[in-house]
């Protein structure tokens, strides 16, 4: 479950909310709410997971798979997109968003 | 204040208070409509779980949630209650209303994966069987990853991977699926072949990664990190997988300059981020368009 595994460092980003000027914003693709919603509870998650309902990952972002990262600019534009689950992902999220 | 002003005021506001109950209602129904979804599967009575979840399809013809449904129905029918011709029935039945391609393709995708992991002869037939009628990229895509398996058919997953990027629109969907070509290509040994169609998907990870593996074994060094560099600038949980700091340190000694050179490369600008209002866990709204003058951070995930 590479996403899950990621939850601790993405729950320290989420910490950094106000630090880096961003919203953390998880969004579920598959339909799994009661799965979602066990793993909310037992990685204590406070970022806000949205339901994927109009199929935007998959028909509009076109991901290939889960987990992907879309990193986007004040200006609404997406800046980086990140594929695949990695050690270091809020470290490299968070050098993003300096630069952005 | 002025009466037309007045008028004026009142109307905006009403409207707002429209708007906003709109979107509140929008995103409630998503979570109604997946409370629902997951209180049909959950019943423990296969055969009951079967007509739940097709009263919820019936309920929600135009619905996406339909497709996780969908799913949902021909997996207990096939894996769980081991009923072939339920299944076939049903999957007859709903590609008989389904005219949407896919929709179509992800039921015709369910009853490949059951067929593969029943009979992978069969699979391959049922995959070939498919190319003429169906138009869901995402059908032929998936396929062809189940087929990459080297003692299948050593053309189909090919002939699969490139319907999908002829029925692909999107660029993303299309670079996934010729990268994924020139990758079977390269697995059956047809080098030359594969490295023009992952020159064609380049900037996909996985088509840069491959790239950067053949080069690499072709001495051509410095091009095979910066197809690596391409990968792990995409998807940065490669760079280890690819050795590539150390790769990177033979290629140019003493440099200490790699992560600024992924960096450059990570960021870019893809267009406009899309519009939508979308409900949380919770119920509450999130609209996209509200959001904007805000660095955002979504990552698009999946309990399983």
């Amino acid at each position: 479950m590479p996403c899950v595994a990621e939850f601790p460092q993405l729950e320290r980003l989420a910490q950094r909310e106000k630090e880096l000027g961003f919203r953390f914003l998880g969004l579920e693709v598959k339909g799994l709410l009661a799965k979602m919603r066990d793993v909310v509870k037992e990685k204590k998650t406070t970022f806000p997971i949205l339901l994927d309902d109009r199929r935007l990952a998959r028909e509009v972002l076109q991901i290939p798979g889960t987990p992907t990262t879309f990193v986007v600019d004040r200006q609404g534009r997406i800046r980086a997109r990140l594929i695949g689950a990695a050690e270091d992902i809020d470290g490299i999220i968070a050098e993003v968003l300096r630069r952005i | 204040m002025d009466r037309s002003v007045r008028q004026l005021v009142i109307a905006l506001a009403v409207f707002a208070l429209l708007a906003g109950g709109c979107a509140r209602r929008e995103g409630t129904s998503a979570l109604f409509i997946l409370e629902e979804l997951e209180t049909a599967s959950a019943v423990k009575d296969p055969s009951t779980r079967v007509e739940r979840l097709s009263i919820f399809i019936d309920n929600h013809p135009e619905h996406p949630y339909r497709f996780i449904a969908y799913n949902r129905m021909l997996e207990t029918l096939g894996a769980e209650m081991k009923d072939e011709a339920g299944m076939a029935a049903r999957l007859a039945e709903a590609l008989a209303k389904e005219t949407e391609f896919l929709a179509r393709g992800e039921l015709l995708l369910g009853n490949f994966i059951y067929l593969m992991e029943k009979d992978k002869s069969a699979a391959a037939a049922f995959a070939d069987s498919l190319f003429l009628t169906e138009r869901s990229p995402r059908l032929f895509l998936i396929m062809g990853y189940y087929l990459m398996d080297p003692k299948a058919d050593q053309d189909l997953p090919v002939k699969c991977f490139l319907r999908s990027a002829d029925l692909s629109t999107g660029r993303y969907e299309k670079a996934q699926a010729i990268a994924m070509a020139g990758a079977a290509l390269e697995e059956r040994g047809k080098r030359d072949e594969a490295k023009r169609y992952l020159a064609m998907a380049a900037g996909n990870p996985e088509a840069d990664m491959i790239m950067g593996k053949i080069l690499w074994e072709e001495g051509k060094r410095t091009e095979a990190i910066d197809a690596y560099v391409a990968c792990a600038a995409r998807m940065p949980g490669a760079r280890a997988t690819m050795k590539l700091d150390s790769l990177y340190a033979l290629v140019n000694p003493g440099a200490n300059d790699l992560d600024e050179t992924i960096m450059a490369r990570r960021i870019g600008d893809e267009g406009p981020m899309p519009e939508g209002v979308f409900v949380d866990l919770d119920g509450k709204s999130y609209d996209f368009s509200k959001l904007k003058g805000t660095k955002i951070v979504l990552y698009a995930l999946s309990p399983t």
